[in-house]
């Protein structure tokens, strides 16, 4: 049973106190802002025609994983350490209600740093399009297609490894991820099935006016995202521990 | 039998323990444990790793039993916890739950939390759990100091309003000033018709807190006030010099009165009936005849629970 109630009041609590931490201000807002101007202003990148659409795709991207991994991975392994989860065992809290709680918060605080960076690209050039407000739902499912691995290693291992397993896999993913640097349609076409390419894809889609993306590789890339998704929280539903 | 079966016999009883076993590979935990709790406070007494954290935390439906039943309210724990309906309130012995938060906010944010939780007692407002253990502060939990934190934790154990109250060692780490300002406050705050369990390992807290008394002893039920009488026994030390020859003394006096040397020069004597003026002029005629000159007499009634637990503790602390 989940209530409603109860889910909205701990969503919020966390939220809040995440929100207040400024490493995570740091990680959601500055580094995907950064990220954005030196895309769009300059050609270090993809050649000289590195557009704001993709680039925005992009930073989205980057904020959606920062937020749904690293930072889901890192909060929970250190509330795992400080016993808060076994506080939250003892409250009317079930545990289905704890964990998605944490993984709304992820997606509230990447929506969150979404607007900061959707507001940078309008003072960037960049005009809205319609399908953009498809965003949140794309962040959603990217959220979802990496949460249950960042549960899965704060469930299992000691909160400084997660602190530096997660931070390795960002790295990783911004390095090698294929949404920042591009490489060729052979790798692309590995890298699509991976949830930062699938999600950049589904995002670029929805934030460009020409799309170049047709419908079958929107379903393929959904269908990435939610694959991914499921064998990470079955993954976790298994191994997780408590305490 | 299927774990989430009412027992329809035991029910009036808040908490029933039945066989119950919650063991560990490493060792330790507790072994077919059979108790019930009603309301009113208990006590539960033991050395380290005699099982008093895995028994409450095996209540409060955080962990699994082997074998054998935990009910609450005639349900197994998992069966109230599933429908988000809490009956116990609980202050973990370890943790700090929410580092980055300040303690009145957590205490907000579980008042919202619990505003359905039905609550036969009524619920305290935060404003007078803030007020009664002194949590005002602006200190964020990561930096509250030990005192501060128990106090905290009681605090966030009573604000569901739960007829069932766990408070697992509230007062470690506490001086004893501490420790009797924090029952004073809960004996304020507790409402009589709760179930209250609270462990320790410090003994003076167990006349503070004058209730039933549990000693877990490796993992089973050493001792229960509520099954077992003990007779209250009188005790008496004193200091001299060392190595006194006892023998003259045992004659003079009763046959049941135990006398032996604790450490160098230091005596104790334990009788059955009243320590009077008549028994004490006996022992010092002893004295001032072998010329031991005597110093710090003392005599006290030795609470007869306190002393049979502190030998069960003893024991068990020998092994």
């Amino acid at each position: 049973m989940i209530s409603t109630r109860r889910l909205f009041i701990q969503t919020k609590w966390e939220f809040l106190l995440n929100a207040r931490n400024s490493e995570q201000i740091l990680l959601l807002v500055l580094i995907p802002i950064v990220i954005l101007f030196v895309l769009a202003q300059t050609t270090i990148i993809g050649g000289d025609e590195t557009e704001l659409p993709l680039a925005l795709a992009t930073v989205l991207t980057v904020s959606t994983f920062a937020a749904g991994f690293t930072s889901l991975a890192i909060a929970t392994a250190f509330e795992r350490r400080s016993e808060t989860l076994v506080f939250l065992g003892t409250t009317s809290l079930t545990r289905r209600e704890v964990v998605l709680a944490k993984s709304l918060g992820s997606f509230l605080l990447a929506l969150f740093a979404g607007l900061f960076t959707f507001f940078a690209a309008i003072i960037l050039g960049w005009t809205p399009t319609p399908l953009a407000l498809l965003v949140p739902l794309w962040m959603v499912l990217g959220v979802f297609s990496v949460s249950g691995f960042a549960y899965l290693l704060a469930g299992t291992l000691r909160a400084e490894a997660v602190l530096a397993i997660a931070n390795g896999i960002f790295v990783v993913v911004l390095m090698f991820g294929g949404i920042i640097f591009t490489f060729g349609t052979s790798i692309s076409n590995v890298l699509e099935f991976f949830p930062p390419l699938a999600l950049k894809d589904l995002i670029q889609f929805s934030t460009t006016d020409a799309s170049e993306i047709s419908g079958v590789n929107v379903i393929k890339a959904m269908s990435t995202l939610v694959v991914w998704g499921i064998s990470g929280h079955l993954l976790a539903s298994r191994f997780f521990k408590w305490r | 039998m299927p774990s989430n079966q009412p027992q329809s016999e035991v029910s009036t009883w808040a908490i029933t323990c039945e066989n119950l076993s919650v063991t560990y590979p490493s060792g330790g935990g507790i072994s077919e444990v059979n108790i019930d709790f009603g309301p009113g406070i208990t006590a539960i007494v033991g050395n380290n790793g005699a099982g008093k954290t895995t028994l409450l935390e095996t209540i409060a439906g955080l962990r699994t039993p082997n074998s054998g039943n935990v009910w609450v309210f005639g349900r197994s724990p998992n069966h109230w916890r599933s429908a988000g309906l809490n009956q116990v309130g609980v202050a973990l012995q370890d943790g700090r739950p929410y580092p980055s938060a300040k303690p009145v906010a957590l205490l907000n944010y579980l008042n919202d939390l619990y505003s359905d939780t039905p609550s036969p007692a009524g619920r305290p407002t935060v404003g007078f759990l803030t007020e009664a253990f002194s949590l005002t502060t602006k200190t964020l939990v990561k930096n509250l100091s030990g005192g501060e934190l128990q106090r905290l934790k009681c605090a966030a154990a009573l604000i569901a309003g739960t007829p069932i109250v766990i408070l697992d060692e509230p007062t470690a780490g506490l001086d004893p000033q501490g420790r009797r300002d924090l029952y004073d406050v809960l004996a304020q705050v507790v409402p009589h018709q709760s179930t209250l369990l609270v462990s320790t390992h410090i003994l003076e807290d167990l006349e503070t807190m004058n209730g039933r008394v549990i000693a877990l002893k490796a993992g089973r039920v050493g001792f229960d006030s509520a099954s077992m009488t003990v007779t209250s026994s009188h005790y008496m030390t004193f200091t001299s010099r060392a190595n006194i020859d006892l023998t003259g003394l045992r004659n003079a006096l009763a046959e049941d009165v135990v006398i032996s040397e604790k450490m160098n020069g230091h005596y104790s004597i334990t009788s059955n009936t009243s320590i009077d003026a008549a028994f004490i002029t006996s022992v010092m005629n002893f004295c001032a005849q072998i010329g031991a000159e005597v110093t710090q007499v003392n005599v006290r009634e030795r609470g007869g629970i306190l002393a049979e637990i502190e030998d069960i503790l003893l024991e068990n602390g020998s092994q």
